[in-house]
């Protein structure tokens, strides 16, 4: 059986949505309780990985806000979906405090027994979406970024996270006119040394242009969102380390068929031969209700049990 | 009856925050649909005129008798079901619709407040209507092969249908609420089709509202001839300076208002002159400016009108009704200015 996780932002219930509106005295135990109930759901899924739901981060920059020299700008769509994230101004050097993440998830919630993951932010798209005053140039800008989200990965490596994904929609929507070298080397001081797999999800774009550059950057596989990216275009390139593919539409209520869905990635996965295969949604779940994400888990693992590839 | 002889005219965009104890009342099991009805009348009644004594040229009722620009009219067309909440940002969500079977138009569901403002007020009435491309982009497709032919049946078979039967009952202007408009730069040539389809055969003046574009509506540009609209009201004034002056630097969140003139616009332009997310007032005089930087680009002041960014509904009445005051005081700033 290939492996399979689902990482991000899950949408919130709409009893916890009701207790934020009101800011409900008891508000932090209901993030925990809603937090378990969606771990459990992960675990009833048999995902290979479990993660916090991440049902407090508002979007998936706010935690960086607390760091030194980073204030909170305006409210900016988030890519052509209709909700939106609040953009950090760089004020100033960014600090190496290294904990920030990890200060934000809830591994006491998460089963011992399982194998966990995290993501974050990739450094390219933390550039992109947020706004620089104090950086020279774009690149010290950056490298600056992806040295902070060094530390944030190694403290998550220390923590025992075993696999870190790297949201890269940035990268995938701007396909046409990026700098994959200057990429490349951001990404790759993330992953020198770090012991902990990395992936890089590429999602809300086609990346079919770049793959085979994106196949060059030293980390330990891709993740393509299979909803933007054309499957048959991947097909034909040397993957050499792993491959993730985003085969649960998480943009989407429509439910995937199981079979079908699995007999389009076993497919694919037999093509492409990379060493390490995977599946997960499309994007975070929060773009769903959260009924529809639920059943979506239930989708992705049951897919997963389906695919043939060894 | 509806185009404006005055330099700037001034209008509203829609929505208000509805008075709290409206929200109460309608929240109230114990009181019956007959008083909750005459409750919705005096908030209406009392937000028509409200607008009037302000001064703006164009008016309606906040759009106080509906929940929102997509829940409220969804609820009202066959074809949707909600399939529930989704973030927009933070804390806010909103309830999120699947499109199940074939779009159809039900009912008038803007009737009633039409009916009430007309009777209501001797201004120019300006409804806002939810645009098909908009009701499309906010919902789950699970019925439509594409985007394209869900965008086009809302259009033909639902939007324009409501446009039309409103336009019956003297509407005299309809403007066509397409805040998702420019979300998906590759997907305009559908939104300049549905705004197509929907003003087809509509014997009134057609305005269309798009806000929030993210691309400083430079998708929308090359668009603007083809579409068939009076007037483009748009937001701007989230994105500009608060310094005074009519200098390009200065005013530099209507950079967009150059490139619609270079690509041949000379239709009218709803001009968003207050912000309508932060409750920091504008002075007069910046309202001014502003449409004096946009009459410097495109000539002809009656073409201009003063309008918020949006609606109002995130702000306070308070603060609300003193940035309509606002709009109006710098709209006379201006015109002063001119002669």
């Amino acid at each position: 059986m290939i492996k399979t996780f689902a990482l991000g932002i899950y949408p919130r219930s709409p009893k916890l949505i009701d207790a934020t509106r009101k800011n409900d005295k008891k508000l932090q135990m209901l993030f925990k309780i809603e937090k378990k109930k969606l771990i459990k759901e992960q675990q009833k899924a048999k995902l290979s990985y479990v993660c916090d739901p991440l049902l407090d981060w508002n979007d998936m920059f706010r935690p960086f806000s607390n760091l030194k020299g980073v204030s909170l700008g305006a409210l900016n769509r988030f890519f052509e979906t209709n909700t939106f994230y609040r953009r950090l101004i760089i004020n100033g050097e960014l600090d190496d405090y290294s904990n920030i993440i990890k200060s934000n998830l809830a591994f006491s919630l998460l089963p011992k027994h399982k194998e966990v993951a995290a993501c974050m932010p990739d450094p390219y798209t933390f550039a992109d979406l947020n706004e620089n005053k104090y950086y020279k140039n774009h690149t010290d800008y950056l490298f600056a970024i992806a040295d902070m989200l060094k530390k944030e990965a190694q403290t998550l490596a220390k923590a025992k996270v075993k696999l870190i994904q790297l949201n890269a929609p940035s990268i995938a929507y701007k396909s046409d006119n990026v700098d994959i070298s200057l990429i490349k080397d951001a990404i790759e001081r993330i992953k020198q040394g770090l012991k902990a797999k990395v992936y890089l999800h590429l999602y809300f774009g086609s990346v079919s242009k770049i793959f085979s550059r994106l196949l060059d950057i030293k980390i330990d596989g891709l993740s393509i969102d299979v909803s933007s990216t054309d499957l048959n275009s991947l097909i034909g390139y040397k993957v050499d380390n792993g491959l993730c593919l985003g085969a649960v539409d998480a943009m989407s209520t429509r439910m995937e068929d199981v079979k079908e869905t699995a007999k389009i990635i076993s497919n694919a996965f037999d093509k492409i031969g990379p060493k390490e295969a995977y599946i997960s949604t499309t994007c975070d779940l929060e773009f769903l209700p959260y009924e529809f994400a639920v059943k979506k888990l239930s989708r992705l693992g049951a897919i997963a049990r389906n695919v043939k590839y060894d | 009856m509806s185009s404006m002889t005055k330099p700037f005219p001034t209008q509203e965009i829609g929505s208000l925050k509805k008075p709290e104890w409206l929200l109460e009342l309608v929240r109230n099991k114990q009181i019956s649909d007959e008083d909750k009805s005459k409750a919705r009348n005096d908030a209406a009644y009392l937000n028509i005129k409200t607008l009037e004594d302000i001064g703006l040229d164009v008016v309606y009722d906040g759009e106080v008798r509906r929940i929102e620009m997509y829940e409220y009219p969804v609820r009202y067309i066959d074809g949707f079901e909600f399939a529930g909440l989704v973030r927009s940002w933070d804390n806010k969500y909103y309830k999120k619709a699947r499109c199940v079977s074939k779009v159809r138009y039900k009912t008038n569901f803007h009737l009633d407040e039409l009916k009430f403002v007309k009777e209501n007020s001797n201004r120019t009435v300006k409804v806002p209507v939810t645009g098909p491309y908009t009701l499309a982009d906010w919902s789950y497709n699970e019925y439509y092969k594409n985007k394209e032919e869900f965008v086009l049946d809302l259009a033909k078979n639902v939007v324009r249908q409501l446009i039309i039967d409103l336009v019956n009952h003297d509407a005299d202007v309809i403007q066509i609420d397409e805040p998702a408009a420019t979300t998906h730069p590759s997907e305009m040539k559908i939104f300049a089709e549905a705004i197509n389809e929907c003003a087809k055969g509509v014997n009134a003046k057609i305005t269309v509202h798009a806000c929030y574009s993210g691309n400083d509506y430079q998708a929308l540009v090359p668009y603007t001839l083809e579409i068939k609209t009076s007037q483009f009201a748009l937001e701007f004034a989230n994105r500009d300076s608060w310094k005074l002056g009519v200098s390009d630097d200065v005013r530099n969140g209507y950079s967009v208002l150059k490139a619609l003139k270079e690509h041949g616009y000379n239709g009218e332009i709803g001009l968003g002159v207050v912000d309508v997310h932060v409750d920091d007032l504008e002075p007069p005089e910046l309202v001014r400016d502003r449409l004096l930087y946009a009459a410097k680009i495109f000539g002809d002041p009656t073409k201009i009108y003063a309008n918020p960014d949006c609606g109002l509904r995130t702000r306070t009445r308070s603060i609300a009704f003193e940035k309509l005051r606002r709009v109006v005081k710098g709209a006379e700033l201006a015109r002063q200015s001119l002669s």
